[in-house]
């Protein structure tokens, strides 16, 4: 090994830096004590984002898996082979995953300390939120509570991350907000009074974070979504007469539009199509109509895990984090059939579940710089 | 070209002297200051690039000048363009700093990265030349915070 590139000056270097992929990028950090400090400068950081968004390779599908005890399974005549490269990793299994994805950051509760903690799936940095912050959220990671919800957003106009926290108390709705990363920030009340159509039961139990809005729920005749930007929720509406069947997660990630399957009333045509947000009208995509019957709810993808004896090792249930290069997906699969398994053991096959997943943009922001 | 071209000579450090349009040497910053500042006498020194170095930059302002060349033309020049010795890119870097290039110093450093990406820390100081100033200690601890990007 030779010494190719000497002498060159801290701006360069900084430079060369801003190019390198999340992973090499936190490895370099302990070559030296100018390049860990050069490595924290937020701008630096600022200019790594700006590059990953153009970057191909920067831009993952975030997985998140429910684990299930060694199981056999046979193969179906159906089966798809898809062999997605995972990193998979696990977080400690007295937490839970109390929050929506959003731009590979998540909340994550603690059964030992009861505390919430941020999650930035890139680095894999956890940090506690701050005391001010705990002391205000009083959900339990209950998945099947319908009411209160922890949502995490991003404003795409002041770049910050945001906490929205959506309860009840005594029947009644209610919501406030908290900008992350500035210093004496305060929870702010969000007036509902303008919203007296919005209830409780417009939320469904996932909700779909996407390009500054939040998706919070799909009842057949509207979906509720809140705008990080201008805090102000709103609905989408149908196009004329049908009503939304369900939201495919999946083709959402791959594509970065909110894909929903409609049904034409008085029919079982089903439309494919997504919801441009800011023109606020639904856009059917050409030729891609699907009937029920030909919906392809019997396929299983199998997916390929590798060297994955450890997760499967675990005999109670555990959620895992997974994550894929996008460049290599396919351009659509059909959500909620996807089952991995390993490679090596065909007939044996424990398996794991996709809970939800979503696409991010590698970020290796440091959690000091949101929790302050 | 029209009779109003004007030509500016360079002279590189290893006295070697290039004629090249203003209009395409103005790709540089540093020579574009110079002629706007109206400081250019009869040549203009380079004393930070040698010949090599500045043959290889012209072929570059050369080809993103021509007229009417295709994006996928210029894609597949830059793919060939950056695949050159390890020596050459650090001029190349040197060179593109110096002239304050952007185009030329961001497709260089990118270029870097995507060859060091995969290389250990003990590389990449024996690549740039570093001492590694931790303590054993302070340095686990931060490989520690990161395993991850060891795996």
């Amino acid at each position: 090994m030779e010494t190719h590139y000497q002498h060159l000056s801290h701006d360069i270097v900084s430079e060369i830096l801003t190019y390198l992929p999340a992973k090499s990028f936190m490895r370099f950090k302990c070559i030296s004590k100018a390049w860990n400090t050069t490595m924290q400068d937020p701008n630096i950081i600022r200019l790594h984002y700006a590059r990953s968004q153009v970057c191909p390779s920067a831009s993952r599908l975030l997985f998140q898996l429910n684990t299930r005890p060694k199981r056999h399974w046979g193969r179906g005549h159906e089966s798809i082979d898809l062999w997605l490269q995972l990193d998979y990793f696990f977080y400690d299994e007295d937490m839970a995953i109390c929050s929506n994805h959003c731009n590979g950051f998540v909340c994550l509760y603690s059964y030992k300390d009861s505390q919430f903690y941020l999650f930035n799936v890139t680095t894999r940095e956890i940090k506690v939120f701050p005391t001010y912050v705990n002391e205000e959220i009083r959900i339990t990671p209950n998945f099947n509570c319908p009411f209160d919800k922890l949502v995490l957003g991003f404003d795409q106009v002041t770049e910050n991350f945001k906490l929205l926290l959506l309860f009840t108390r005594d029947y009644t709705f209610e919501a406030k907000i908290l900008t992350l990363g500035v210093t004496n920030s305060t929870w702010r009340k969000i007036d509902l009074f303008k919203y007296r159509s919005i209830s409780c039961d417009d939320f469904g139990d996932e909700c779909i974070y996407l390009n500054g809005v939040v998706y919070l729920g799909w009842p057949a005749h509207y979906m509720v979504y809140f705008n990080f930007a201008d805090e102000e929720f709103g609905y989408v509406l149908p196009p004329p007469q049908t009503y939304f069947s369900h939201l495919s997660i999946m083709d959402t990630a791959i594509w970065g539009k909110l894909a929903i399957y409609c049904i034409k009333k008085n029919s079982d045509r089903q439309y494919f199509g997504y919801v441009d947000i800011k023109k606020e009208v639904y856009i059917t995509l050409e030729k891609v109509y699907i009937s029920r019957e030909n919906l392809p709810v019997h396929i299983d993808v199998i997916a390929a895990l590798l060297g994955t004896e450890k997760m499967y090792d675990k005999t109670k249930k555990a959620y895992v984090f997974a994550t894929t290069s996008v460049v290599g997906a396919p351009a659509s699969m059909p959500a909620n059939c996807i089952r991995f398994t390993e490679h090596s053991n065909i007939t044996k096959r424990p398996y794991a579940n996709i809970a939800f997943v979503s696409r991010f943009v590698e970020n290796i922001t440091p959690l000091k710089y949101l929790l302050v | 070209m029209s009779s109003s071209t004007k030509f500016l000579t360079l002279k590189t450090c290893d006295d070697k002297k290039f004629v090249l349009d203003e209009a395409i040497a103005v790709r540089s910053q540093t020579i574009k200051n110079m002629v706007e500042d109206d400081c250019v006498s009869n040549v203009i020194p380079l004393p930070n690039v040698n010949s090599k170095t500045m043959t290889k930059v012209i072929e570059y302002w050369k080809k993103h000048s021509e007229e009417g060349v295709s994006k996928d033309v210029l894609m597949d020049f830059d793919k060939a363009f950056v695949k050159v010795h390890h020596s050459i890119l650090h001029a190349l870097i040197l060179a593109a700093n110096f002239l304050n290039d952007k185009e030329i110093l961001d497709m260089m450093c990118q270029e870097v990265a995507d060859r060091i990406k995969g290389k250990t820390p003990e590389e990449i100081r024996k690549e740039f030349d570093i001492k590694n100033d931790f303590t054993p200690e302070e340095e686990e601890e931060i490989r520690k915070e990161n395993a991850w990007a060891f795996e």
